[in-house]
């Protein structure tokens, strides 16, 4: 018996690695809640390095461009390209200098609108896979991030928090298929569930066939999913489709944060209790002064 | 112990190249999965049951950095070491184009195991041509990739350790 395992050894462990993974894949396909030992661990490692390497990769990607549109350029030129190229390295400097600033200074004031506790923390990474929509964030459990948190920016939702490490948490991001957020639509007050697809992009469902739904209208979170806060921004309605005879109609939402472009975001405290949309009667004021 | 710790810092180059640098670098469609490629070549060479657990926790390190139901990539990543083992000791595999042909047979198992969590599972809408698209990217990037991820791993791994583990 011991010979036999011996020589199949790979084959039992293979076996076994196998249905553990099917076991941990059922189980949290089954259950709400994430069921993951070792990601923790895993957070905690990588982030750190991936937080340094994307400094590191900005840093190396911005000197080849500089390298490579020097050479081959004759002595008095390459001088005065320098030249012009250190003033406009100040230029891009002071004006990406301006832009954080300006960035901060939104992500300040969104601070200050919030009702509950909220951290300020920086994108450090994106999905590793091309099918989901997910982001790490350089704060975690020491900074006050817990899961189930909200992620906002200054130009609105970005997605909550699904798992945390001691200094590090993981971003459901609004346009991931699995992502729903409970919203308004600021005009007309419908409401309806934004989700995101499988193809970027979110769609508005649930909206009763009645609603007063048009292209162009503002959609921003309802507070009653006790994970955002009322009144947050998520995005704009850009194409309706009505089906004749159908309960609800859909349409599709253009996220108001430009995902690819995120890199400061604020963490935010489940909002205690919220007043249902029927009871506000001018409805909340849209926290999203300034685009993504 | 020198193997462990390579392919543990190979598995943590390769995460983060997925999730960083390549999306800093902007100029490609899709990431390539360097996680497939790293247990096809375990599959290749590391016919122990630490090469198994080794391909199960690069599975559990993609799990971990994606938005995939914990156990997705774990079960993948497993399933790739264990079809690349099986036909490895069947065939002779030394050569390069053998090792794209493994690769290519560790992403096909991918893009099944995927293809079927998503047919079997999502209970929402599915558009099949971008899960495709993305996946078919993700393999044909795997595959550019390959020679130069496996003559790193060789010029790092001394070849008595490779064939003493594959005995």
């Amino acid at each position: 018996m011991l010979n036999l395992l011996r020589r199949y050894s790979v084959l039992f462990t293979t076996g076994t690695l196998l249905l553990l993974s099917a076991a941990l894949l059922v189980t949290n396909t089954r259950t709400s809640r994430r069921i993951d030992p070792l990601g923790v661990v895993f957070l905690e490692i990588i982030t750190p390095i991936s937080h340094l390497l994307s400094s590191v990769s900005g840093t190396m990607s911005n000197t080849w461009r500089t390298y490579v549109d020097l050479v081959g350029v004759r002595q008095e030129r390459e001088w005065l390209r320098r030249r012009v190229r250190e003033l406009e390295n100040q230029v891009e400097r002071a004006g990406t200098l301006e832009t954080q600033n300006a960035r901060l200074q939104a992500l300040l004031d969104l601070r200050e609108g919030m009702p509950g506790q909220s951290v300020a923390a920086r994108i450090t990474g994106v999905d590793a896979s091309g099918l989901f929509r997910t982001a790490t964030v350089n704060k975690g459990e020491s900074d006050g991030v817990q899961k189930g948190m909200a992620v906002v920016s200054p130009g609105g939702v970005v997605g909550r928090v699904v798992s945390t490490s001691p200094n590090a948490a993981r971003v459901l991001l609004l346009e991931d298929p699995s992502s729903g957020v409970d919203v308004l639509v600021q005009r007309s007050r419908a409401r309806g569930i934004v989700e995101g697809s499988l193809n970027g992009g979110c769609q508005l469902k649930y909206v009763k066939h009645r609603e007063d739904l048009r292209v162009g209208d503002l959609v921003a979170t309802s507070g009653l999913d006790g994970i955002f806060p009322k009144g947050v921004l998520v995005g704009t309605v850009s194409r309706l489709s009505r089906e004749e005879g159908g309960l609800f109609q859909t349409a599709q939402v253009e996220p108001a944060v430009d995902f690819n472009k995120l890199e400061e975001v604020m963490v935010v405290e489940a909002p205690e209790n919220e007043v249902p949309p029927e009871a506000s009667q001018n409805g909340p004021a849209t926290h999203a002064p300034s685009g993504g | 112990m020198r193997s462990l710790l390579i392919f543990a810092m190979a598995g943590v180059l390769a995460v983060v190249v997925q999730t960083t640098l390549v999306q800093r670098l902007g100029f490609l469609p899709a990431a390539p999965d360097l996680i497939v490629t790293l247990c096809v070549y375990l599959g290749l060479h590391y016919h122990t049951a630490a090469g198994a657990l080794g391909a199960f926790l690069l599975g559990y390190l993609l799990d971990t950095f994606s938005g995939a139901v914990p156990g997705l990539y774990c079960l993948t990543m497993t399933l790739v070491f264990g079809m690349v083992y099986l036909v490895s000791k069947r065939l002779w595999m030394e050569n390069p184009m053998s090792n794209i042909a493994a690769v290519a047979l560790g992403s096909a198992v991918k893009i099944v195991t995927v293809v079927l969590y998503f047919a079997i599972v999502a209970t929402r809408s599915v558009n099949w041509w971008f899960v495709l698209r993305t996946l078919m990217l993700e393999a044909l990037l795997a595959l550019l990739c390959a020679p130069a991820v496996f003559a790193a791993l060789d010029s790092y791994l001394p070849r008595s350790a490779r064939q003493h583990a594959a005995e």
